[in-house]
């Protein structure tokens, strides 16, 4: 008895024939699968990782920032209702010095009396021990900007001058962003090593963990009222939400599915192309099996058993892929994020969801071609059998100045509608493919140009922030005081709570001349007027404001409502906000609950405004600030555009694989039509080759017709693309952030030429296997 | 002026009629033109007999054969196979009833490229359905061991010359025991000697029992057949060994 039927065996031996056609399919169906895969693993991991870190680490709700707050105020505090735990420490800011340009980047230490007993935010030590006198233990991640081992000695900055100290160990910070990429370091000091390095003996920071998070802004009041009452001058106050809060992660993996569901509706594309050219070769094949007693359901079943043989291929090696894809991808979040991912595991559900993805679009995307190529009757189906086929030939004159372009190009031009439904199918293919890719650098572009034009909103070269508000005035002073700068504006920014979720809050000088004021509606404020907002566009359309509104904002303990005087261009924005709302910046103050006439952030403008000048002028302002033991945080535009670049990198990552999707279908489609087209024009290609025609001619016949219908898809794209694009980046702007749409016209010259690359490319082998025919082959009986 | 003068031909029948074709005609409509294939042929194909299509290029020889195989339709007419008349099925139902009915020899032998002759002759009683697969190996076998090339059971249609191609294509033909055998034209792709050996195969086997049907332009194989008829411009202009309506031009 036969191990497998006849039937069976042609279906396998469809798969094994032609081996590139193969290994293109699976590994369009292995993409596909892979990268659903790869996110629903990834989003399930994070999910969870978000889950087990929240419940690690024990978070602060209220955080108060204060001058010199002393320890023996944490029971009277405790007492206070609703007040589940206290934790008093020290954040100093601070710079440490590093090898790389400019110098130094921004740094973080977190001083407590017993750092391995912490009641809130937990340090975990993942290597050497806690930290004495003249030592520190520094963040893991810290490594990203400076490389250094437990035994090193890193510099920071104090009022006493640099300060040297010995790393003894190294922590992780759930919660906390890669210092890779934030650009922003963390260390962790004893209470006295702290105080012997830089003179800052009192704690300034007071966390609290509540009962009842709905009793929050009460509690918060209380608090702050006794810490007056005893003496503390308060400086911030702010009610912290869910630390492992997951929501900006969603609109992250609703980018990635969206681009998951693109790269499987291409490997659809692809299995209908390959199939739609499979049973057009075997047209005489469906007639001989219907002529000796195959009923259409059985020729049918062949062909889909074909694509499941396939798609359980692609599957199989899809799923795999993407376990440890979503894998790697997940541990690549977590160490951007610090999270915790916990035991690895996989949802059943995962693999049964991409069991019948990877099994169900092949087969869907099959039907359609299958029951169309196995209607033929007997008659069409023998008939055609070993004729070359086509349309009819042109009988039109062709115009004298036509007449010069070579026959063997014309050759290929007159193929590429010669079966004008393989021809529109195959276009559908290329043009997808183009307009895909058209989509993508638009939206990179797009990107590249928010991140740009995001500083040059703010006109000022460099941002100044101290860790302490400090005398307005005093501050100014001091800055103008500096070579090269010219211009300096109070500026400051913070996060307030609305009902439709988190306000980039933005406090300017009533009369700005750094800031620059895009008014699209309404007007600015008036001097020394409280109580009003622009919004940006984001906000307003998100919101639905508009100028007279009142917008609802909470911050800390307080809570107010401003009356929208204007709406205005802004860009700023990040993960998880709504918007931005400017206000003048005494009236921020006076919202945070500061003390008058006291400002921590500024905007500096400089006379030369060359990068190496700037660049000077900050390492000057660092140096002057430190001295005066203000711990400031100087960053340049540069600086900061870099960082935001980093930002999108994952974006990129994403955004690039597809575009490697992408063409691979525009390739695979465009294979599978030159080689039919070579098979259907044997008799052609040895006619030409009797005649005298090299090799290099032949195959320059098939690499113009896949070069002409390149270029229609071209031409189509540009059309489709944009719109496309748009349509992206409208997603990322409503799960992400709003990036804006931007094109450039040169892109369109990358774009021809990834058409033209494809074209070349899918001509390869069938050019090369239409050059290898010798003219013999092409006599014998089929 | 011309006209067609009908004249019946009684030839000693050799056996009964296995296949009748009453007044059958085929024609086609094109942009408002119509085409006559086939014009009013009536013919009997004696059981057992090895019987010839014979005419010219266009005369309406392939018409004939499809229609008694199902594969095409007539516009007019009847065709009663054994004692049931053809009438119009579904292409299914018409797949099945070749099946088991009737074994397709084509001129370009039509193997699957894929498959080895043994299996190409065990697709026909995969799709035929008439013997269980247990029995479907050794049937392959007898099938391909009777038109002389067993030893070429592993061999794919590539590795076989085009006489060997078309003696696969018979062993299918005969997998499923089916009444009759057609065959359009199998010398034609061939060169002298392997068209003597694939006739003579075909030639064989009525003496098993089959009735062999085959259209030819070449007068000299026509002459080797039982029966046969000769067709021009769509019309039985003679007949010999049958009983058919032979309408001449006056």
């Amino acid at each position: 008895m036969p191990a497998m039927t006849p039937l069976t065996h042609k279906s396998l031996a469809d798969i094994t024939r032609r081996k590139l056609r193969t290994v293109l399919v699976v590994l369009g169906i292995m993409i596909g699968v892979g990268g659903l895969t790869a996110i629903n693993v990834a989003s399930g991991a994070l999910y969870s990782a978000f889950a087990y870190s929240h419940s690690e680490r024990a978070t602060a709700d209220l955080v108060v920032d204060a001058e010199a707050v002393d320890q023996s105020l944490a029971a009277g505090l405790g007492a206070i209702p609703n007040v589940e735990t206290v934790m008093i420490d020290t954040n100093y800011p601070t710079r440490w010095q590093i090898s790389a340009p400019p110098g130094h980047v921004n740094m973080g230490i977190i001083a407590r009396s017993d750092l391995a007993h912490s009641a809130l935010y937990p340090v975990q030590l993942s290597d050497g021990r806690y930290p004495g006198k003249g030592e520190i233990v520094m963040e893991s991640s810290d490594r990203a900007l400076q490389a250094f081992r437990i035994g090193d000695s890193v510099t920071i900055a104090s009022a006493h001058g640099p300060v040297s100290l010995r790393v003894v160990g190294l922590s992780r910070t759930l919660g906390d962003l890669s210092a890779g990429f934030s650009s922003f370091a963390r260390g962790y000091m004893s209470e006295e090593g702290l105080a012997e390095a830089t003179g800052v003996d009192k704690p300034n920071t007071v966390s609290i963990k509540v009962r009842d998070p709905n009793q929050g802004r009460d509690t918060l009041a209380s608090i702050i009222q006794d810490l007056r009452t005893n003496g503390v001058v308060v400086l911030d106050a702010s009610i912290r939400g869910n630390d492992f809060d997951p929501t900006p992660a969603h609109g992250l993996f609703t980018v990635m599915n969206a681009l998951s569901l693109t790269a499987l509706l291409l490997t659809a594309f692809l299995i209908v192309n390959t199939i739609t050219t499979l049973v057009g070769e075997q047209t005489g094949i469906i007639g001989t099996m219907k002529a000796i007693g195959a009923s259409r359901g059985k020729v049918l079943r062949g062909y889909l058993t074909t694509v499941a043989l396939l798609g359980a291929a692609g599957t199989v090696l899809g799923i795999a892929a993407g376990l440890v894809g979503g894998y790697l991808f997940t541990r690549f979040l977590a160490d951007l994020i610090t999270l915790d991912i916990g035991p690895f595991r996989v949802d059943p559900g995962v693999i049964v969801v991409s069991v019948a993805v990877g099994l169900g679009v092949p087969l869907a995307a099959a039907i359609l071609p299958v029951l169309a190529g196995t209607r033929i009757s007997v008659r069409e189906a023998i008939s055609a059998y070993g004729v070359s086929g086509g349309g009819k030939a042109s009988t039109r004159p062709v115009p004298a100045l036509l007449s010069r372009v070579p026959q063997i190009a014309w050759l290929g031009l007159r193929s590429v509608f010669r079966r004008r439904s393989q021809a529109a199918f195959t276009l559908l293919a290329l043009t997808f493919s183009a307009t895909a890719f058209l989509a993508i650098q638009t939206t990179t572009y797009s990107v590249d140009t928010f991140v740009s034009h995001l500083f040059e909103q703010y006109g000022s070269d460099l941002f100044v922030f101290t860790n302490r508000p400090q005398p307005a005035d005093q501050i100014r002073a001091e800055l103008l005081s500096t070579p090269n700068v010219a211009t300096v504006e109070r500026f400051e920014n913070t996060g307030a709570k609305s009902k439709w979720g988190t306000v980039i809050l933005t406090g300017t000088d009533d009369d700005p001349k750094l800031y620059r004021r895009d008014l699209l509606r309404g007007r600015w404020f008036r001097p020394g007027e409280m109580g009003v907002v622009l919004v940006n566009e984001q906000l307003a359309s998100k919101a639905g404001l508009k100028v007279g509104d009142g917008l609802p904002l909470s911050l800390g303990a307080k809570a107010e409502t401003f009356q929208v005087i204007g709406v205005v261009h802004d860009l700023n924005g990040s993960l998880g906000t709504i918007g931005v709302a400017l206000t003048p910046i005494d009236q921020l103050y006076e919202f945070e609950d500061r003390p008058a006439g006291l400002a921590s952030g500024f905007m500096i403008g400089t006379e030369d405004h060359s990068q190496k000048a700037v660049d000077e002028t900050a390492n000057r302002l660092d140096d002057k600030l430190t001295g005066e033991g203000l711990a400031p945080v100087v960053t340049t535009n540069a600086q900061n555009i870099k960082r935001n670049q980093n930002q999108f990198q994952v974006l990129y990552l994403l955004l690039y694989a597809v575009a490697a999707i992408v063409a691979l279908v525009g390739i695979l489609g465009l294979f599978n039509t030159l080689t039919t087209s070579v098979l259907e024009r044997r008799r052609e290609i040895g006619v030409l080759r009797s005649l005298g025609a090299t090799g290099a001619r032949v195959a320059a016949v098939f690499w113009i017709e896949g070069l002409a219908l390149a270029g229609i898809a071209w031409a189509l794209a540009v059309v489709l693309g944009l719109p496309a694009a748009y349509g992206f980046i409208s997603l990322i702007g409503a799960v992400l952030i709003n990036i804006g749409f931007a094109f450039n016209p040169l892109n369109l010259l990358p774009m021809l030429i990834f058409t033209f690359v494809i074209a070349t490319l899918a001509s390869v082998i069938p050019a090369l296997s239409a050059a290898r025919l010798r003219v013999a082959e092409t006599l014998r009986y089929e | 002026m011309r006209g067609i003068k009908p004249e019946a031909v009684h030839a000693t029948p050799i056996m009964s009629a296995l296949i009748e074709v009453e007044h059958l005609s085929r024609h086609f409509d094109q942009q408002g033109q119509r085409t006559l294939i086939l014009d009013d042929v009536t013919f009997s194909v004696p059981q057992g007999s090895l019987f010839a299509i014979n005419g010219p290029s266009g005369s309406g020889k392939s018409t004939v054969l499809n229609m008694l195989t199902g594969l095409d339709h007539p516009s007019s007419g009847r065709i009663i196979f054994g004692s049931h008349e053809l009438r119009a099925k579904s292409e299914d139902a018409l797949a099945r009833w070749r099946g088991t009915n009737v074994g397709i020899v084509f001129q370009f032998f039509q193997l699957l490229p894929t498959l080895t002759a043994r299996e190409n002759v065990m697709l026909a009683l995969e799709l035929g359905g008439v013997l269980p697969r247990r029995a479907w190996d050794e049937r392959a076998r007898r099938c391909l061991e009777l038109v002389g090339i067993d030893h070429l059971g592993n061999r794919l249609p590539s590795a076989m010359s085009g006489g060997q191609q078309q003696r696969v294509a018979i062993a299918r033909a005969l997998a499923n025991d089916p009444p009759v055998l057609v065959a359009d034209e199998p010398t034609g792709n061939l060169d002298s000697h392997s068209a003597q050996e694939v006739f003579e195969v075909l030639a064989g086997l009525p003496s098993q029992g089959k009735t062999v049907i085959y259209v030819t332009h070449n007068a000299g194989l026509a002459a080797r057949a039982i029966a046969r008829i000769e067709l021009l411009d769509g019309r039985i202009v003679a007949a010999e060994g049958t009983t058919a309506i032979v309408r001449l031009e006056i």
